[in-house]
């Protein structure tokens, strides 16, 4: 069963956050390095912290006319709905918060995401970061339904939307198993909400960087973190809520929710590097007349089954 | 300890390298180099800490280079790369200046000069006859993945394009001829296989196909090295059919940026941006076939000049309308080779 | 005490990505630059980036708000449908199907095309 944590368990939340951002990172840049025949895939290894590094070192810079304080705010912004997402999400047996409606606070914590992205790009009153801000607004408009379904499915299969009563409900099947669809279409979106490649479009080098064109130094390096944050908190609301949370043989149940995150998010991050980038003037189409009925199919295939 | 030291010591380069007309040689050594030492090119000033200025630059071009350093923060170190073979030297000696603190540190104190104040953006009708507020955004000459001395004027509402006007620079400092052909280990068709590739390399680095891009990028090089053709051979077919054959490439492109017939293209500029990646990356297969042999070129008409031309007389029109991310496919998957106009005239 | 481990949580995200602009201060090679241009590929801006932006995808929004609200009534639906039964299911997606019916209604007026 899942109990709370006490007070300290809220300590410990970013720091295991951080520590499975820093690994994606680590592999996301090994991956790169691989491709690009670059030497020494142990030096491709330290690269996300050397860069990390050299943002504290690097200039901050405030544009002409900047809305200084919006623009600084995003990356704070996006790194605590980052953790905030989370705090509903459980290791193990254990879980920082429980909420009857913890899926709903999920979901809450990170369309907070939406506000942060956006305000990165109008603030900077930069040509290309405003293209980029509302290339996410238009990304989130067609991911963000698919998305709702998809973590609708698992509440209906499990007939509450508490996080901890979702995890017991597949004590004896996985929801990844027959719920598919959803599972799927969940970690694209998880990937789209935090703007990963194969949904970069809002960061993509066409427009110079977009929303991150004009983010220098622990700006930027505050910014890159609430996004790997981001996914981290995907990837592990994805394992509570499809493949079981800690649930496995043999070794503790936090161990297993500890490798199961950490193979979601290497999917992820390697899927990342598959995918070329998905622009918003092809993907409307495809999330409204494909994954929108996709997922309430799945969702109507669950309640038939509850019933 | 002096953390700042070993700060400096670590960090990664990141460079911005600027494309000029006459410096091809020069931009594909420094990105031979660049890619070789694991240093990713960032994607704007505020990312760069390395300006590469690949060609020797003058008047309105050297003035955008300025712009771009002074919009740089620190650490920050430039090269000019004049010549190809000294693009190794002249990159140890920006990275040596880019991790010396005491540098850096007296530097981070230049007063920046903004330039005159902006005013507010004006409005113009759009295609529905909607009031809405127009912005003016050039596009290059300093611009990732932007092909060298190209400028577009553009006024756009939002992300379409209304208008566009075409500028060229940096074309008084080239003297002319063929620039692609003598840096492939003296043959032809390895000119034009690594032109190939590198037209594919920058359009799918813009798709976001990062790993056909860089494998592009690679062949590219090879080709350039003069590596064998035997051993090109198989890698380059598996990237070319990878191209052709990816789904989620035809689902992005097709039907992209096309280019009508009435508009008299060269041949191997019709069609949509799908149909001129895949036509460059057989084109690329099909030249390494016979890669040290002379006589008939794949591909491209052997005509840059008038490719180029056409390409800027036509742009303003293909573009106007468009998205700004289908224009950036648009112009990268034309890539007219802007130094080749010298000792035409140029009619933008 | 889930909310105040929510607050704990979250003032020690605070507390971090303030010690980071903390180290940066310390660390930095030099203080923030002031007025610096927007990247513009090395042209100066002649307009504020800041103005009424074009957005050609108002009829989309229009459609993501009414599913919006639907969502309002699905979350709480999900606890209730296995105990109501058949009824529920039927009356939660013949309401999805309206709204379904809308969006192809929309696709087809081309609300979903871009340009």
């Amino acid at each position: 069963m899942i109990e709370l944590t006490p007070w300290w368990g809220a300590l410990l939340l970013p720091p295991v956050l951080a520590a499975f951002a820093v690994a994606a990172a680590v592999f996301d840049s090994a991956l790169t390095a691989r491709a690009a025949g670059a030497p020494a895939p142990r030096a491709a290894a330290g690269a996300p912290l050397r860069a990390a590094g050299g943002l504290l070192l690097q200039q901050r810079r405030r544009t002409l006319a900047a809305d200084a304080p919006l623009w600084r705010g995003a990356g704070i912004t996006l790194a605590a709905a980052g953790v905030l997402a989370s705090l509903v999400t459980p290791l193990g047996r254990w879980a920082v918060g429980d909420l009857s409606v913890g899926i709903v606070w999920f979901n809450a914590m990170e369309i907070v995401a939406w506000a942060a992205v956006w305000l990165a790009g109008w603030g900077a009153n930069s040509a290309f970061g405003l293209v980029g801000g509302y290339r996410f607004i238009a990304q989130g408009l067609s991911y963000e339904l698919p998305h709702m379904f998809a973590l609708t499915a698992p509440a209906i299969g499990a007939g509450s939307l508490r996080v901890a009563d979702v995890v017991s409900a597949q004590d004896g099947l996985w929801f990844a198993v027959w719920m598919p669809v959803a599972f799927l279409v969940f970690l694209a979106t998880v990937l789209a909400m935090a703007f990963r490649r194969p949904f970069d479009h809002p960061v993509s080098r066409d427009t110079a960087g977009g929303v991150l064109a004009e983010l220098s130094g622990v700006d930027r390096l505050v910014f890159l973190a609430g996004r790997w944050l981001l996914l981290v908190s995907g990837a592990g609301m994805a394992v509570a809520l499809f493949l079981g949370g800690g649930a496995g043989p043999l070794l503790p149940a936090w161990l297993w929710s500890v490798l199961k995150t950490a193979a979601v998010l290497a999917a992820l991050v390697w899927a990342g590097h598959r995918l070329p980038t998905v622009r918003m003037d092809r993907f409307a189409e495809l999330a409204w007349l494909v994954l929108i009925p996709a997922t309430l199919l799945q969702a109507l295939f669950v309640s038939i089954v509850v019933i | 300890m002096d953390l700042r030291g070993w700060l400096s010591r670590r960090l990664p380069v990141r460079p911005l390298v600027v494309p000029v007309p006459g410096g091809t040689a020069s931009r594909l050594a420094a990105e031979r180099t660049c890619r070789t030492r694991g240093w990713y090119s960032a994607a704007s000033p505020a990312e760069a800490n390395l300006l590469v200025v690949a060609g020797a630059t003058d008047g309105a071009l050297e003035a955008a280079v300025e712009r771009v350093w002074q919009s740089m923060p620190a650490p920050r170190a430039r090269a000019a790369i004049a010549r190809a073979e000294h693009a190794e030297g002249q990159l140890d000696a920006a990275e040596a200046t880019l991790r010396d603190t005491f540098r850096q540190r007296r530097q981070a104190t230049e007063t920046v000069h903004p330039g005159p104040e902006p005013e507010m953006a004006g409005r113009g009708e759009d295609r529905d006859g909607l009031m809405l507020d127009q912005l003016t955004v050039p596009l290059g000459p300093v611009l990732p993945e932007w092909p060298a001395g190209l400028v577009l004027h553009t006024t756009v509402q939002g992300d379409v394009i209304q208008d566009a006007r075409v500028e060229l620079l940096g074309l008084g400092q080239v003297s002319g001829g063929t620039p692609w052909w003598p840096y492939g280990g003296g043959t032809p068709r390895r000119g034009l296989a690594a032109r190939h590739l590198d037209t594919c390399a920058s359009l799918l680095t813009l798709a976001g196909a990062g790993r056909a891009a860089i494998t592009a990028r690679r062949l590219r090089d090879d080709v350039l090295l003069g590596r064998p053709a035997a051993e090109l051979t198989g890698p380059l077919r598996r990237w070319s059919a990878g191209v052709r054959r990816s789904w989620p490439l035809r689902w992005l492109l097709s039907g992209l940026g096309p280019v009508d017939d009435d508009l008299a293209p060269p041949p191997h500029l019709a069609g949509d941006v799908l149909a001129r990646l895949r036509r460059f990356a057989t084109a690329a297969e099909e030249a390494l076939a016979d890669l040290d042999e002379d006589g008939a070129l794949p591909g491209r008409s052997g005509d840059e000049s008038g490719d180029a031309q056409w390409t800027i007389e036509t742009l303003p029109r293909l573009l106007a309308g468009s998205e700004l991310a289908a224009a950036r496919l648009l112009v990268a998957s034309l890539d007219p080779d802007i130094e080749a106009l010298t000792g035409r005239e140029v009619r933008p | 005490m889930t909310f105040a481990n929510a607050l704990i949580a979250l003032a020690l995200v605070l507390g971090v990505t303030g010690g980071l602009y903390g180290v940066a201060h310390l660390v930095r090679l030099g203080s923030t630059g002031v007025g610096m241009r927007p990247f513009l590929s090395g042209h100066d801006p002649a307009e504020h980036a800041l103005s009424r932006f074009h957005v050609r995808w108002y009829a989309l929004t229009m459609i993501f708000l009414a599913f919006d609200m639907e969502m309002v009534f699905m979350y709480p639906w999900a606890l209730v449908v296995a105990e109501k039964g058949t009824s529920a299911v039927v009356e939660m997606f013949v309401f999805l199907a309206i709204l379904m019916a809308g969006v192809v209604y929309a696709w087809r007026e081309g609300a979903l095309r871009w340009t």
